[in-house]
């Protein structure tokens, strides 16, 4: 047997390998797509320790069930898949902090804000981690990730109008930081 | 995925801001988190060899324990038949004899001896000049008289003559009693002939005439008990011919079971107990010495150095996946005793060479092995020779050790295990006339008495253990459960043959340390031969 050591093993290869278990394998694919992943896990997590804690189950759920994976989509996208849902998971059992439900119209002529923002992806993140969490996710999974409300209720098991009503208040409470984020911005920049 | 709504409106919204602020964006995770990942895969892999050994060793008691159960119902059933067949028999021997007209038509509703046409043909055949039975004339009076002139085996009768009395004595109760109070009351009665022998010496036909009571045949029968020489001929006085012809139709009853096995003991008496056994058997042996990442060595040097530890892993994975097993086998000499015509016993010396390779690209210096094997050491006696790599890791002190690895041509390495055992098996034999099939299982027990680790070229040196070596990582003891179900042959009285696919399931792995091992199994076919020795 040869130990494998080509310059660039095809992705099917490496998935072949590594569902046989061979942990070079998995390794490579570690490093082609966690640093992505981590990305993914850090707009769902509320700390940077979470985050990684959530990479860390994530990897270990793609490897178990890598054998599962039948190609009908990117590698990439059923390993997201499985981050987000790690991630859910992780919010359910760490946190209780269940919101209120309030069912209220959302409005999607508030869509078009107009802003003009200058703000890094540090200060988008810390945004996203302020919102309680069953914001952030549904704002994470509907403007981000793009799954529709109805999925998002299958997800976190609300209802659509829910999960619809939830980002109505995320949505509003980041634009309202947004601007004020563009302001002192503004400030700033003609101070 | 879907696109949000937001997306397709114009301007900064709040969507597109935070999607364009992530879009592509990835963040280098920290080192421990793949780390992490590669020891929780490992603990996952050890959980699942341990189930899986669990798993083995259920299968292997299971079928242990179903063999012994089978085994001890099957052995009361036979020992059961053979004393019943025996009682039966020497009822048949006694029910035979002609008998009293009128007993003969209360035995014919007695019972299963009774019964039997073949048993009362011959009486008749042997009587062709006897009187009718009269109710008050015993049946062998007549028949003492002709059987001066018959055949020995026809003077067995005499003895019945007695049971016929107590059976004509006892006619009323016995014969509606069913079997085995009939066979109680006639056994007493042939033990009160043969007790009569040594105490009145001689009884006169009227007194054999007369009834007697049942207090005197139950004194008889005691008697008959606690004299265990009752049946001894020497003290027989000879004061009638009638009492002499007794005594040697007595003794010639006991003496028949001898010379009609049919009827009596086939099973106990017609085969060979001990047995010499030579097997040979050709074998798959998986055995395999696994080395996990997560050895004490690895976390030192991936922390000093990521390259040596990068090559130290490709090292560890290339020699995992390329263990493969060589021709394996095993030779045993032992002996054989066969408890009942079915089951038997083995034992004996086995010796058992279990062999397999794997493949390297890579030198290992230091670890388990000395620093002055490294290359460049001056001072090194052993000419800069690395060492096996399972013996590096296995080594006890290998994390107090400075590590080096050195790629290089793939070369193969040789294992040779030999053990020296002690099985003990318990086996089923079905007989089929002259084939027969053997179900054996049983346990192993093995001492490793050498191995050796030889690789095939002169960068890295050959590491030999013995027995009881210290150093080794080795397990000296190992037990092992044993499964075999075969096909034999009988090619003479004396002499067999048999082949018998085996598997033989380690209980513990090769080494020491109990690192995610897998328990190795042999499997194999066993061929060969058996000579009976004695009965």
């Amino acid at each position: 047997m040869k130990i494998l050591k080509s310059k660039d093993p095809t992705e099917e290869d490496l998935i072949k390998r590594a569902i046989a278990g061979k942990r070079e394998a998995q390794h490579l694919l570690y490093q082609k797509y966690a640093g992505k992943m981590l990305a993914v896990s850090k707009r769902y997590a509320r700390t940077d320790f979470e985050a990684e804690d959530i990479l860390q189950d994530s990897f270990v759920k793609v490897f178990l069930y890598l054998k599962s994976f039948k190609g009908d989509c990117p590698l990439e996208f059923w390993i997201k898949r499985i981050v987000i849902n790690t991630s859910l998971k992780h919010q359910r059992s760490n946190r209780h902090l269940m919101v209120t439900e309030h069912e209220e119209e959302w409005d999607e002529a508030s869509e078009q804000d107009g802003i003009d923002s200058q703000i890094g992806y540090e200060e988008l993140l810390q945004l996203v981690r302020e919102l309680p969490p069953r914001y952030q996710a549904v704002f994470n999974l509907y403007a981000i990730e793009g799954f529709s409300h109805k999925e998002i209720g299958e997800m976190l098991d609300i209802t659509e109008s829910t999960s619809k009503s939830q980002y109505s208040r995320a949505r509003a409470s980041l634009r309202q930081a947004l601007l004020r984020l563009n302001q002192q911005y503004h400030e700033k920049v003609s101070g | 995925m879907k696109k949000s709504p937001a997306e397709d409106k114009k301007g900064q919204s709040v969507e597109d801001i935070f999607r364009s602020g992530f879009a592509g964006k990835e963040t280098p995770p920290p080192s421990r988190i793949w780390e992490n990942v590669d020891r929780e895969l490992e603990l996952h892999e050890l959980h699942r060899y341990k189930k899986q050994a669990l798993w083995y060793r259920s299968i292997a008691a299971a079928f242990l324990l179903l063999l012994l159960s089978a085994g001890v119902i099957l052995w009361q059933q036979n020992t059961g038949l053979t004393g019943q067949g025996s009682s039966l028999a020497s009822e048949q021997v006694k029910a035979g004899e002609s008998l009293p007209a009128d007993f003969k038509g209360a035995k014919s509703n007695a019972g299963l001896a009774s019964s039997s046409p073949k048993n009362q043909e011959p009486a008749e055949q042997r009587e062709p000049v006897s009187e009718p039975f009269s109710g008050n004339k015993p049946q062998n009076e007549d028949r003492q008289i002709a059987s001066a002139a018959r055949s020995t085996s026809q003077t067995v009768y005499a003895s019945e003559r007695v049971s016929a009395e107590a059976r004509r004595t006892f006619s009323a109760p016995a014969s509606t009693s069913g079997m085995a109070q009939q066979s109680t009351v006639t056994d007493e009665a042939a033990g009160i002939e043969r007790t009569k022998k040594g105490e009145k010496a001689v009884m006169s036909q009227d007194e054999v005439g007369k009834p007697f009571s049942r207090e005197l045949a139950n004194s008889y029968a005691i008697s008959r008990i606690l004299s265990a020489k009752g049946d001894s001929l020497a003290d027989a006085p000879k004061k009638s011919i009638m009492v002499q012809k007794e005594t040697e139709a007595s003794t010639l009853a006991q003496a028949q079971p001898a010379n009609e096995p049919a009827k009596k003991g086939v099973g106990q008496e017609d085969f060979y107990r001990w047995s010499v056994t030579m097997a040979y058997s050709p074998q798959y042996s998986y055995a395999p010495v696994k080395i996990g990442n997560s050895s004490p060595m690895t976390e030192d040097v991936s922390l000093a150095q990521p390259q040596t530890y990068q090559q130290y892993k490709q090292a560890v994975e290339e020699y995992n996946d390329s263990y493969k097993p060589a021709y394996s086998y095993s030779a045993s000499v032992g002996a054989s005793y066969r408890i009942n015509e079915k089951w038997q016993i083995e034992s004996g010396v086995m010796y058992t060479q279990t062999e397999a390779t794997t493949t390297h690209s890579y030198l290992i210096y230091g670890g388990g092995a000395t620093a002055a094997n490294m290359p460049g050491n001056f001072y090194s006696g052993a000419a800069n020779r690395s060492t096996p790599l399972v013996a590096n890791v296995l080594q006890t002190d290998a994390s107090a050790q400075p590590l080096y690895v050195s790629p290089t041509d793939q070369y193969s390495t040789r294992y040779k295990y030999q053990q020296i055992g002690l099985p003990v098996r318990v086996a089923y034999r079905l007989n089929m006339k002259k084939a027969y099939a053997l179900i054996s299982g049983g346990i192993n027990m093995n001492v490793l008495v050498q191995n050796s680790i030889m690789p095939e070229t002169d960068q890295v040196q050959a590491i030999r253990y013995g027995l009881n070596d210290k150093d080794s990582p080795f397990r000296t003891m190992q037990w092992a459960t044993s499964t075999s179900i075969g096909l034999g042959y009988d090619v003479t009285r004396k002499m067999s043959i048999l082949v018998a696919p085996e598997f033989v399931y380690s209980l513990s792995p090769m080494v020491r340390e109990n690192q995610q091992q897998a328990n190795p199994y042999q499997l194999g076919v066993n061929i060969g031969g058996r000579w009976r020795l004695t009965k």
